[in-house]
């Protein structure tokens, strides 16, 4: 086939570009060998293009930003379908009178614009309920949470949705319907099903009353009120109309569970009163604080969660109530929420991302949420740390760094007495060997000065970071005296001149120090370090706080203008590390924090 | 840019990418950010301030954004497209014309130095050159090996258009680089 001069250029990009078909590669050929003038056109083309292919080449400085979702909870969605929705409610302790008549609380918080930062107490609170739910949804990543009734049955045999894998085992035969142990044991009547331990109380009710919900998971105390005593529940409680539940002490905690996959889970020293579901969920929260994952509820019929200044009704969104005696603060993550005030009914509805304080005078107009406290919750678990590390490599080092229940470990799995001689490590004291962990996202090295008592740690991913959204990272670690007199605890972008921080140990005390610095940036002594220390290194782009032991011990500028930054760890082991003996690496946190917060400890 | 790998291996990846797995944006990021980064950077005629905050950008929006894509298509255009736009918008912004000045003779001198090549330079300079349009297509056939149908529904013309201003740039590049060839 022949073909025009004019459409060799076209054909010989198309072929240089990846365009070109069979057919069209043929009539360029053929056509080419025919024509000098296009064979020389194809020539310079081609030249031309391959001369293209290497411009300059930009490298990029910037690591993988940091997930604006957050990760665990991430997962929670996938399990938990869209329908899913997890609320927290916390309430301070208040007068149980009448809001009315209640005296004003002394409670300083209520005094203040009712902002989340104001109540570190309550916030951590939460994001302890929180995170039980979390990780009771991720025991059971195949069972979807919310699972829709089959058919909207009666509650009591309503109770398909498997319960979660709590560490309290559930008493047995959990699958057999309620309304059969109801009829199993008719001697009494039986105002409601009851476990074996808890005495049956005698009330003069006609019919059983419906289970609404079961009690799954308990720690520490918890109680329930029957008739206005006081009794001990245990896993396994069936919770019907009108029951009240308490937990009580600091470690107090109590997971309940509705048949379509609804969960609370109620923290320390909290009251849950007035537990309902007829005509919709109805639960009242006198005090404490209480996350819940509400499945998708009938149309008509939302969750109703009601504190003494507001209510939220959740159809299937995914938000954050905070209460103080004067107000309710209401933050939604996904869907909308409608809340309304009591004081004069005034309501609004909260898109995603944007939150509402409902107190006297307050405005109700929604603005947007600042960023997730627990945007990024990096507790080094499982398997992402976890694997062996170096154990018989060629180092032949016979150690072994283990990730057990959240925390780190290094452990020696042989003496380590003859292993350093042979060239094997490295001849220079401080030369590195670095060394992948095996199918996890770290790198580890370990230098020969120290062998084997420490050990790096460092992430691939890296973290952004800003001032409106400050790094926290914490770690508790045993450190001692006879410990090498170089320690670098940890550091942001190690190795990198320019670009790195780190804090270290260096003889009698603690530095902060710039990669490729000459000086430390700041020094502090640090005389007897105790075995176990809580280290804490805060970074926004303008600020540094170094915090040990729950002491600000330093705050300044940020020497560095980094926006993101890699993580190392150094982990210790001490100086005499017998065979088989572990040391550990408890309490590692990587999260965002807030500007409020880190205003808080910078002072 | 593209690796290959099985299409067992790239639903598996989707699959992952969907169910929002840290892991799999990490290698996602890994793989495209160079991609994105570089394309951006040629785009912009050498802000590399301006191409290190739009990829960025770009991974953080599709990671919030995952679930409304359609990842049964291939990710490279989309990942493309996402730049493109967050490029048109951002160099919208007087802020990225302030830096990219003060970027400019720094970056240069840093990166490369003394010792950059002459043929580098005038590559560079070369596709600098080129009309816009023009530059645009040549980019994106060239560095990201999309086919000609794909940079058209990108860009919203035609696969006519398309290899015609391919085919343009590519005979104005050889008359800029003559004396190299």
């Amino acid at each position: 086939m022949d073909m025009d001069c004019k459409t060799s250029a076209d054909l010989v990009t198309r072929s240089l570009s990846g365009n070109a078909s069979a057919q069209d590669e043929a009539q360029l050929r053929a056509h080419v060998a025919a024509c000098p003038a296009c064979a020389g056109l194809q020539r310079d083309l081609s030249r031309t293009w391959a001369l293209m292919g290497s411009p300059p080449v930009l490298a990029s400085t910037s690591p993988a930003p940091s997930l604006p979702a957050p990760r665990r909870i991430g997962s929670l969605w996938l399990v938990g379908a869209a329908a899913a929705a997890v609320l927290v409610v916390s309430a301070i302790a208040y007068m149980m009178s009448s809001p009315a008549a209640a005296p004003t609380p002394v409670n300083p918080i209520a005094k203040q614009a009712p902002a989340e930062e104001s109540r570190p107490e309550q916030r951590r609170e939460e994001e302890r309920v929180q995170e039980v739910l979390t990780h009771i949804e991720n025991e059971k990543p195949e069972t979807p949470a919310p699972v829709p009734a089959p058919a909207p049955a009666p509650a009591p045999e309503n109770k398909t949705v498997a319960a979660p894998e709590a560490p309290a085992p559930k008493p047995a035969a959990p699958e057999t319907p309620e309304r059969k142990e109801v009829v199993v044991k008719p001697p009494v009547p039986e105002t409601r099903p009851v476990e074996k331990t808890a005495p049956a109380p005698v009330a003069p009710a006609p019919a059983p009353l419906p289970v609404v919900a079961t009690v799954d998971h308990i720690e520490g105390e918890a109680f329930v009120l029957i008739d206005g005593k006081r009794g001990a529940v245990k896993s396994g409680h069936k919770l019907v109309a009108g029951d009240s539940l308490e937990t009580s002490g600091k470690g107090g905690q109590a997971a309940v569970e509705f048949p379509d996959g609804t969960r609370l889970v109620l923290g320390a020293d909290t009251v849950m009163d007035s537990i309902d579901t007829q005509g919709g969920k109805r639960i009242s929260l006198k005090q404490g604080v209480l996350a819940a994952q509400v499945a998708k509820q009938p149309a008509g019929e939302p969750m109703i969660f009601v504190t003494h200044t507001a209510e939220a009704r959740v159809l299937g969104t995914r938000l954050t109530l905070s209460v103080t005696p004067t107000s309710t603060r209401l933050e939604v993550r996904e869907g909308r929420v409608r809340i309304t005030r009591k004081d004069d009914n005034a309501s609004a509805e909260v898109p995603a991302d944007q939150f509402v304080v409902a107190g006297k005078g307050t405005s109700m107009i929604p603005k947007p949420a600042p960023s997730l406290r627990f945007a990024l919750h990096e507790t080094f678990e499982r398997a992402r740390w976890g694997g062996n590390w170096l154990q018989g490599g060629e180092a032949n080092l016979g150690i072994r760094l283990a990730s057990e229940n959240g925390s780190l470990s290094i452990k020696t799995l042989q003496k380590p007495a003859q292993d350093l001689g042979g060239g094997k490590m490295p001849t220079e004291a401080g030369e590195l060997a670095r060394k992948a962990v095996q199918g996890v996202a770290s790198v580890s090295s370990l230098s020969r000065k120290d062998w084997p008592r420490s050990a790096w740690l460092e992430t691939r991913q890296t973290y952004a970071f800003s001032n409106e959204t400050p790094l926290r990272i914490r770690t508790r670690s045993w450190n001692s005296q006879l410990d090498p007199d170089r320690i670098v605890w940890m550091a942001l972008n190690h190795g990198v001149a320019g670009q790195g921080l780190s804090l270290e140990r260096r003889g009698a005390s603690l530095q902060l120090w710039v990669e490729g610095a000459n000086a430390a940036v700041w020094s502090k002594d640090f005389a007897s370090p105790q075995e176990w220390e809580a280290i804490e290194l805060w970074v926004s782009k303008d600020l540094v706080v170094v915090r040990r032991n729950d002491d600000t011990l330093y705050s300044g500028a940020n020497p560095l203008k980094i926006k993101a930054a890699g993580l190392s760890l150094g982990v210790n082991a001490k100086m005499e590390l017998a065979q088989d003996e572990e040391v550990r690496y408890d309490d590692v946190d990587v999260l965002l924090s807030t500007k409020a917060e880190l205003e808080e400890v910078s002072r | 840019m593209r690796t290959p790998s099985s299409p067992e291996e790239e639903r598996r990846k989707r699959l992952r990418l969907k169910s929002g797995d840290p892991e799999a944006f990490a290698e996602l990021f890994r793989e495209h950010q160079p991609g994105i980064l570089n394309y951006v950077h040629r785009l912009s005629g050498g802000n590399a301030t301006l191409a290190e905050d739009v990829s960025q950008q770009v991974f953080l929006s599709f990671w919030t954004h995952r679930n409304d894509y359609d990842l049964e298509k291939p990710i490279t255009p989309l990942l493309l497209t996402m730049a493109r736009n967050a490029w048109l918008n951002a160099a919208k912004r007087e802020e990225y014309r302030k830096t990219s000045e003060l970027k400019e003779d720094g970056a240069s001198q840093v990166d490369h130095g003394l010792e950059r090549k002459e043929l580098e330079r005038a590559v560079e300079r070369a596709l600098a050159k080129l009309d816009e349009p023009v530059r645009e297509v040549f980019i994106l056939s060239r560095y990201h090996e999309l086919k000609y149908s794909e940079i058209a529904t990108m860009l919203g013309i035609s696969v006519k258009t398309v290899e015609a201003r391919l085919s343009r740039g590519l005979q104005e590049l050889q008359k800029l680089l003559k004396d190299f060839l």
